[in-house]
């Protein structure tokens, strides 16, 4: 268990010196979601009275287009050199390297997340009135992204139109999560619904514990096939 | 930390790439202690041979099985017993020497140990490159990176695919000597080559494939050496 959580965290640590030595995927997802929210910022602003009803769709939207460029990197390192090779070849179990690359996956997202979320806020004038909520849906909807984009994303890893790939298998999956984190938010910034966010909240905790121990499982069989 | 006993035997392997059959019913059994010389022209099967053996490509028929210490191994217990050095590196060129070794080191399954990667640094003549990242390596200087890491994983058996590309002549004696002194210990070493020389001068046994199939599995040393290739240049003929 010692060895297992050592490798976990060696792993989760070279990705992230890696990255905050390259700066290529944090950077990419930031500024393409910075991106994002000035072109909804143009198309919504022009009706500010109503941006408690458009502002959780825009915050999910920008979350699941971010996210999937990380998604889409998350296994270029280990191509290079035949990186991959030298993970499977070791004694480091499966679904430890499952974990820690989505975990990887999860860090990306949260920290794309913190300026691009500011920004949100600030350009549509949103208050947050239930924080709980607003950060328990956040984080239950991220780490159902990382866990569902960790699988395909190795799974595709080799497909020659990887990219366009990605979000056409995951996206179907990710509808529900993507409904559920828009109505918690809803609630959470104070729009006009009659929702239980607690319900929603219940929902990602139960989707997030089935595909953690799927994709843990899948993860397992794919890559060693 | 003390070297394992390891039997790593072949049975009757097959490996087929589409319509081509890149291994044929290949039988071959080594065991620690040797230095196994796997030899054939371009595209006898060397490289899917090895790869097989070290658990990178599965077989399409027949089977690969490893004992330590005479009881069989699977698994983990058998990816950590054989470390291999393929063509591609397996090493991250954005992180410096140090940071590979020591990154391996805990894949292996070994608590990290700064002094021990500092040691190997010294050994595979990085000491004083240890804190570059191995992007800016030369080739030679990557190969010796890669070495580094088998030498951090304490695997008992290396599995070595042309492992003096990009060495110069003497990083060529070099790992000649650190081979030697490897099966010295008791360990069993795997490799593909294409020079008389280094074969000669480490090899105890030499395996000549040719067209996917074992046509030789005689001795090593000078004659041993001379005897398959003279095989090898027969088969070109």
């Amino acid at each position: 268990m010692i060895r297992a959580w050592r490798q976990f965290v060696a792993i989760v640590r070279k990705d992230l010196v890696v990255e905050f030595r390259t700066r290529e995927i944090l950077l990419t997802m930031a500024l393409f979601s910075m991106l994002l929210v000035i072109v909804f910022a143009f198309a919504f602003l022009s009706d500010p009275t109503r941006a408690r009803d458009y502002g959780p769709g825009i915050i999910w939207v920008t979350v699941l287009f971010a996210s999937t460029i990380g998604q889409n990197r998350l296994f270029d390192r280990e191509r290079e050199n035949g990186c991959l090779w030298s993970l499977l070849l070791s004694p480091t179990g499966a679904g430890t390297i499952f974990l820690a690359k989505a975990t990887t996956q999860l860090v990306f997202t949260l920290l794309m997340e913190l300026p691009t979320l500011l920004l949100i806020l600030v350009f549509f004038d949103l208050p947050v009135v239930r924080p709980g909520a607003f950060a328990g849906a956040l984080v239950l909807g991220t780490v159902a992204l990382s866990l569902v984009g960790t699988l395909f994303s190795a799974m595709l890893m080799n497909a020659r139109m990887k990219e366009v790939l990605l979000p056409l298998v995951t996206y179907p999956l990710l509808v529900p999560v993507v409904i559920a984190g828009v109505k918690v938010t809803s609630v959470a910034v104070g729009a006009p619904v009659a929702e239980d966010p607690g319900t929603w909240l219940r929902f990602l905790l139960g989707f997030d514990m089935i595909f953690a121990v799927a994709t843990w499982f899948l993860f397992g069989r794919m890559i060693r096939a | 930390m003390r070297v394992r006993a390891l039997d790593l035997r072949a049975d009757r392997v097959v490996r087929i790439a589409g319509r081509r059959h890149l291994l044929r019913d290949v039988t071959l059994s080594a065991t620690s202690g040797e230095l196994v010389a796997v030899l054939g022209r371009n595209g006898a099967g060397k490289t899917t041979l090895l790869s097989v053996l070290a658990g990178r490509q599965n077989p399409d028929g027949g089977r690969v099985t490893l004992a330590i210490d005479g009881r069989p191994a699977t698994g983990a217990a058998a990816r950590a017993a054989i470390g291999m050095l393929p063509h591609d590196l397996l090493i991250y060129p954005d992180l410096t020497a140090r940071e590979n070794l020591a990154f391996f080191m805990t894949l292996a399954g070994r608590a990290p140990d700064g002094a021990f990667v500092s040691d190997v640094l010294a050994r595979i003549g990085l000491a004083r490159d240890g804190d570059r990242p191995v992007r800016q390596f030369s080739r030679g200087m990557q190969q010796r990176t890669a070495l580094g890491r088998l030498l951090v994983s304490g695997a008992d058996a290396w599995v070595l695919d042309e492992p003096t590309t990009g060495l110069d002549e003497s990083g060529r004696r070099w790992l000649l000597a650190l081979l030697s002194e490897q099966v010295a210990a008791g360990r069993l070493v795997l490799m593909s080559s294409h020079h008389p020389s280094e074969v000669a001068a480490c090899a105890t046994r030499t395996v000549v494939l040719e067209a996917g199939r074992v046509v030789l599995d005689g001795p090593g040393g000078a004659d041993g050496t001379a005897a398959a290739f003279a095989r090898m240049d027969g088969g070109a003929a």
